[in-house]
């Protein structure tokens, strides 16, 4: 099965690079006219199409009590839609021909006028024509050579991150093996919506965990185009646009997410590419040609809608706008079914399309009812890519939107968790304490270790740029009348910064990866800022840029290269020397059940070599015991066959509790610093008798504390 | 486009203070420090 199943990966890879070109086509079509934008605006369907594709089998497999997710379905499903979608982009809009045959880009053709008669190359294109703008390639190859680091240390080791090792990653293994996303009701984490999810569930059925390790850099590619994207949206020069990618490459959250099993980025990058399709909805000819029955040259809002000639060329298509919604609002879709704080942070792009009437071209009255079409459309696409959760939550715990519960006036409307069982309660004193640290003590708030981390810090390029960036977009908006699109969009993207102070101080209770959709759009109003400043001060800019990126690529890159000389030193290349688990755990036989009684994040290590032990986390462990204290029975009725415990042993064992012990190195581990390790096999119920009758004259009791 | 400054000079000011903040209060400049004068001391 393991060819079959590769097979099957290599053709869903290939299928989303053709849909991935099918969308950079479409988008050029409808008018997005700079490469960056259309290049990340073309993953929007890709990315869209494979999660239907996932989601499609999950969602008969939902009401048929049966398992159809494998790679084949899913390539099969994948190929389909894109074939279809391919078709309907050709009928919709007829590419020209080139010379060799194949099609060309309409990209090159609509972004060649901004490249210049004589033709830039390039590396021109992306940095202009000055000595000093040149000087963008310093901080560019800091950003590089730090991530260059943590590919390193994530290629030679296994899947990283707490929450990703506790709960993320253990759902998409257990939906490989069960092939079918079911959660587990009464489990918080169990519970949620998890798009994110769904290429490492992929990658699971051939195994392929260096890949898992690294899912999420390609968001990070992505996410830096769109920065960039969105950036030059705001009629800013492709240097300071550069500046902004690094700078957003560089706040420790993002980079730290993106060698890790989090999926903060991944939704956050969805979210940016949504609002991308809405700045361009705003910026393509068709709602002027829609409205006035011809293209309108007050949309020229940018630099790149000029040609060399200085003339105004704008394409004549209509679709343009109502297409960028339609992408959004799939984007948008990927965004909601990856975490329930979406159901918070995509509404506001919701309130973003109905601003567009605002914000594009002022040659007529905004209309309502374009308006509420733009809306309604925006929300049924991200029903598209979000829709299957909010089934299973109606089929699988009664809540639509399961596992947040709804009470109105203390009575229940929807069941599930509240925001007490998301977040502990905090003194007020802690709340304004913590409300301080950032952008620049960035104390860590929970957890143990470093500053940085998939959870903490924004780093200091972002300390330097972004809040006076944001002071300056609120003075230039105070100064200014705001009658241009890109200043209502600086203004837009003002507003949506400052909802996530608001957010993260209330609802949010200061966890800054859950605003991290706002921290990021907050870059590319610094790069408004940074742009002015290079203008007139370039090598002052950039060495405040280089020293800024320097100090956080410096303290960042220290935990990658300490992992990976740690792990040279004690040559720990293999899994279980990587996880620090017995390498019995990786030769149990397939679906081994496995109870995991140690730190909630060995759920992940637990599953084995082959990913193939099915492992009861701790949790899981307690749904399942009801309240209960575990027992014999307990053990015997959810058929547990082994229990891994590490230090602090529990202590609420009782003395009979079938089980043997077969691995204990409290003694004897290499690494004296980290927990013991214990695993107990439960035997069956005819041995245990025997078992706890030698147990009664044995002076080594099975009790974990023993 | 530019960005309506009153003054470029005081915005960079303003960066290279937050910047100096920065690497005075963070805590992780503070943490890799006391990191990188463990591992000199290990040396």
């Amino acid at each position: 099965m393991f060819w079959l199943h590769l097979a099957s990966l290599t053709v869903i890879a290939v299928t989303w690079l053709g849909a991935w070109r099918i969308g950079y086509r479409c988008v050029c079509a409808w008018g997005v006219r700079e490469r960056a934008a259309a290049a990340a605006l073309g993953t929007i369907p890709a990315t869209a199409g494979l999660i239907i594709s996932v989601q499609t089998p999950a969602l008969v497999s939902l009401f048929l009590d049966r398992g159809f997710v494998t790679p084949e379905a899913v390539a099969a499903i994948f190929v389909l839609l894109t074939l279809a979608a391919g078709r309907f982009v050709q009928d919709l809009h007829p590419l020209p021909r080139g010379d060799r045959g194949g099609a060309v880009p309409p990209g090159r053709d609509l972004a060649q006028p901004h490249l210049g008669k004589e033709g830039k190359n390039r590396r021109d294109y992306l940095l202009g024509n000055g000595d000093e703008t040149k000087l963008i390639w310093v901080p560019m190859f800091i950003v590089i050579g730090m991530y260059a680091l943590f590919l390193l240390d994530a290629l030679t080791g296994y899947p990283t991150g707490y929450d990703g090792r506790h709960y993320h990653l253990p759902m998409a293994v257990e939906a490989m093996q069960t092939q079918s996303i079911d959660l587990i009701h009464g489990y918080l984490h169990r519970a949620e919506p998890e798009n994110a999810m769904l290429a490492p569930l992929l990658l699971a059925f051939a195994g392929l965990e260096r890949l898992i390790a690294i899912f999420n850099v390609p968001n990070a590619i992505i996410m830096s185009a769109t920065i960039y994207a969105l950036a030059h949206a705001l009629g800013v020069s492709r240097p300071a646009a550069l500046m902004a990618g690094c700078l957003a490459l560089s706040i420790p959250i993002v980079t730290f997410q993106s060698f890790s099993g989090y999926i903060d980025l991944y939704a956050a990058v969805s979210w940016l590419l949504a609002l991308l399709a809405l700045t361009w909805a705003s910026r393509t000819p068709g709602i002027a040609s829609e409205r006035v029955g011809s293209p309108d040259r007050n949309l020229a809002c940018g630099p790149e809608d000029q040609t060399p000639d200085g003339e105004t060329s704008l394409p004549q298509q209509t679709n343009g706008p109502r297409g960028l919604v339609l992408l959004a609002g799939l984007s948008a879709g990927v965004a909601l079914g990856c975490k329930t704080v979406f159901l918070v942070l995509v509404p506001l792009l919701g309130l973003v399309v109905i601003a567009l009437e605002w914000i594009r071209p002022l040659t007529a009255r905004p209309r309502l009812g374009i308006a509420l079409r733009n809306v309604i459309l925006f929300g049924l696409a991200s029903l598209a890519c979000s829709g299957f959760w909010f089934v299973r939550g109606t089929v699988q715990a009664n809540n639509p939107i399961y596992p947040l519960g709804v009470k109105v006036a203390g009575h229940e409307v929807l069941p599930g968790f509240t925001g007490a069982d998301y977040f502990p309660p905090r003194s007020m004193s802690t709340k304004i304490r913590r409300w301080w640290n950032y952008p620049w003590t960035e104390v860590k708030s929970s957890g143990t270790g470093e500053t940085y981390s998939t959870n903490n810090a924004l780093g200091a390029a972002y300390a330097t740029f972004v809040p006076v960036g944001i002071l300056a977009a609120i003075v230039a908006v105070l100064r200014t009348k705001v009658r241009r699109p890109e200043d209502r969009w600086r203004l837009t993207y003002l507003l949506l910064a400052l909802s996530g102070v608001v957010l993260l101080l209330t609802v949010f209770h200061e966890v800054p990866r859950y605003v991290l959709p706002q921290i990021l759009v907050a870059v590319p109003l610094a790069a408004v800022l940074a742009d002015g400043l290079m203008r007139h001060h370039p090598r002052t800019t950039v060495t405040l840029l280089t020293a800024s990126l320097l100090a956080t690529a410096s303290i960042a890159s220290l935990t990658p290269l300490r992992s990976f000389l740690g792990r040279l030193k004690d040559g720990a290349w293999d899994r279980a020397a990587f996880y620090q688990t017995p390498s019995l755990i990786d030769n149990l036989p397939p679906g081994t059940r496995v109870l995991n009684l140690g730190q909630p994040p060995m759920t992940y290590p637990l599953f084995g070599r082959n990913l193939s032990n099915d492992v009861v986390s701790g949790p899981e462990w307690a749904v399942l015991l009801n309240g209960k204290t575990i027992s014999a029975q307990a053990l015997w009725d959810n058929e547990i066959e082994y229990v891994y415990v590490r230090a602090p042993w529990p202590t609420d064992w009782p003395a009979d509790l079938p089980v043997e012990r077969i691995f204990d190195d409290t003694e004897d581990r290499a690494l004296s610093t980290t927990a013991a390790t214990r695993i107990y096999r439960v035997l069956t119920p005819g041995n245990a008798v025997t078992s706890t009758a030698a147990a009664a004259g044995n002076s080594t009791p099975n009790s974990p504390s023993g | 486009m530019r960005c309506d400054l009153p003054s470029d000079r005081l915005w960079l000011s303003l960066c290279t203070a937050s910047l100096l903040a920065y690497l005075l209060f963070s805590q992780a400049v503070y943490g890799f420090a006391r990191e990188v004068v463990r591992l000199i001391g290990k040396l």
